[in-house]
């Protein structure tokens, strides 16, 4: 089941102005920035020191999956990644408890705002890797 | 983001330009748009209705459908009445979705699929999938018939929601945005969403809920799947699908390099397409004759080409049967329409 935290999703409008908010204001030591043309996505990383990570997401066009949420709600907080120990355990879990999801069989599963107090959860198997962290992602 | 259509709007039978460009923004930025209640109740009520009787004469049969052998159990597309009074002006003549769709594939855009589509209690997950592959298959091919990259749609699905479409009664699950993911332009036949990862862990999935007596337009390259139906009960939805004037296959394809001959062939009578033989052959679809004055009661005025034909007694439409065929469904002849 849900067992600890892994990170969280932001939506800004503007990646310089919320890196300088959440490096230079609040403190947090940037880890990672990358831009994803292809994804029309840029995206900074700020690792924090007892574990998980904030995402900061910005649009680089309309076409951008985020750019949409930033129309509708403005900035904030876009994604709460949780832990599990067992991604189709948990499913099977929640699925049984009523527990509306999306994503179910991929490896991009969600609970909807409506069963979370209003928030998008992602479920992220603990062992599994970030690229950007752990992996090939390009730096 | 959904729309709501105004009094003065209702009055006029279209829909104003500021609000129909945000609507055609939003197809082609996010991938779908809702507009509010424009189909009356009376129809919602007696479509409901006649599509729970046939979903019974379906499951009578004991057989599963093709459909969900191919697509996922539960998930049924089911053929509609094609004979009054189950055909009704506010779903095959309506001004609205005749202005959205002129507004997003052009005047001259013909109706090529209508078709009732229900999720049953006990169904399950579909694969992942779009409907529709890119119409050119590369930027260079898109520039050359004057596209932007990516290509805009030449098809277009309307959602019909005859109830309140929600989550607790199996919403489709929709990728927003996937539709302008060019990557799947070029993939082979056959190759599965599933089978690329790295492509949705870009985007967070959503569901495609309705209200009742609204109607979703979508882009079909969308990626999407049927999901199950926690409700209990059919949950019933209509699909009509619209394409451009310049798919001239019989299924909405984009056909390029057509000779020149064959095009003016085509241009001289729009109700001929191209079949899979690749001859040209009558594309419209089949209704019961007892229906024809509601199609020419008035011309579309937003140019939409309805594309119907119509049988004569002792002929009728079986709508149970060939929905994914030339006309939607099948011809028959002194015999009662049935699911076998």
């Amino acid at each position: 089941m849900i067992c600890g935290f892994d990170h969280v999703v932001i939506a800004v409008s503007d990646i310089d102005a919320a890196i300088s908010t959440w490096r230079d204001g609040l403190g947090l030591p940037l880890s990672h920035r990358a831009s994803h043309p292809d994804a029309h996505l840029e995206i900074a990383f700020f690792q924090l020191a007892h574990g998980g990570f904030i995402e900061l997401v910005a649009p680089l066009s309309d076409r951008a999956p985020i750019h949409k949420f930033l129309q509708d709600n403005g900035e904030g907080v876009r994604v709460l990644c949780l832990h599990v120990d067992d991604l189709d355990r948990a499913v099977a879990d929640l699925t049984r408890k009523g527990v509306a999801l999306d994503g179910v069989g991929t490896p991009w599963v969600f609970v909807r705002p409506e069963a979370a107090s209003g928030v998008l959860l992602q479920l992220w198997p603990k062992n599994r890797p970030h690229r950007w962290r752990d992996g090939d992602i390009q730096k | 983001m959904a729309f709501h259509i105004s009094a003065e709007e209702r009055t006029a039978g279209t829909i104003g330009s500021a609000k129909l460009a945000a609507i055609v923004h939003d197809i082609r930025t996010v991938g779908y748009a809702v507009v509010q209640d424009i189909v009356s109740a009376a129809t919602c009520e007696l479509l409901t209705q006649s599509i729970l009787e046939d979903v019974e004469r379906v499951r009578s049969t004991g057989k599963i459908t093709r459909h969900e052998e191919v697509t996922g159990p539960g998930h049924l597309q089911l053929g509609l009445r094609r004979h009054a009074p189950f055909v009704t002006g506010d779903l095959l003549a309506n001004p609205f979705i005749e202005c959205v769709v002129a507004a997003t594939l052009g005047r001259g855009a013909w109706l090529g699929f209508y078709n009732g589509n229900v999720n049953c209690p006990g169904s399950g997950y579909q694969p992942l999938h779009f409907d529709r592959p890119y119409s050119w298959k590369t930027p260079e091919d898109a520039a050359h018939d004057g596209q932007p990259w990516p290509p805009l749609t030449t098809t277009l699905s309307c959602s019909i929601a005859l109830e309140e479409i929600t989550v607790a009664n199996g919403a489709t699950e929709i990728y927003p945005g996937s539709h302008l993911e060019p990557d799947v332009a070029t993939w082979p036949v056959h190759n599965r969403l599933q089978d690329h990862p790295e492509l949705l862990a870009r985007r967070s999935p959503a569901r495609m809920e309705i209200p009742a007596r609204s109607v979703c337009f979508r882009d079909p390259r969308m990626w999407h799947r049927g999901v199950t139906n926690p409700s209990g009960k059919p949950r019933a939805m209509i699909a009509a699908t619209y394409h451009a004037a310049i798919c001239k296959h019989w299924r909405g394809i984009y056909v390029p390099n057509i000779p020149p001959a064959t095009c003016e062939v085509l241009e001289q009578n729009p109700d001929l397409r191209i079949m899979d033989n690749g001859e040209l052959g009558d594309g419209r679809l089949v209704f019961d004759v007892d229906t024809r004055e509601l199609f020419e009661r008035e011309n579309s005025r937003h140019g939409i080409n309805r594309n119907v034909r119509f049988v004569m007694p002792p002929k009728r439409v079986n709508h149970f049967l060939d929905a994914h065929e030339v006309g939607g469904a099948r011809i028959i002849e002194h015999v009662e329409p049935a699911p076998v």
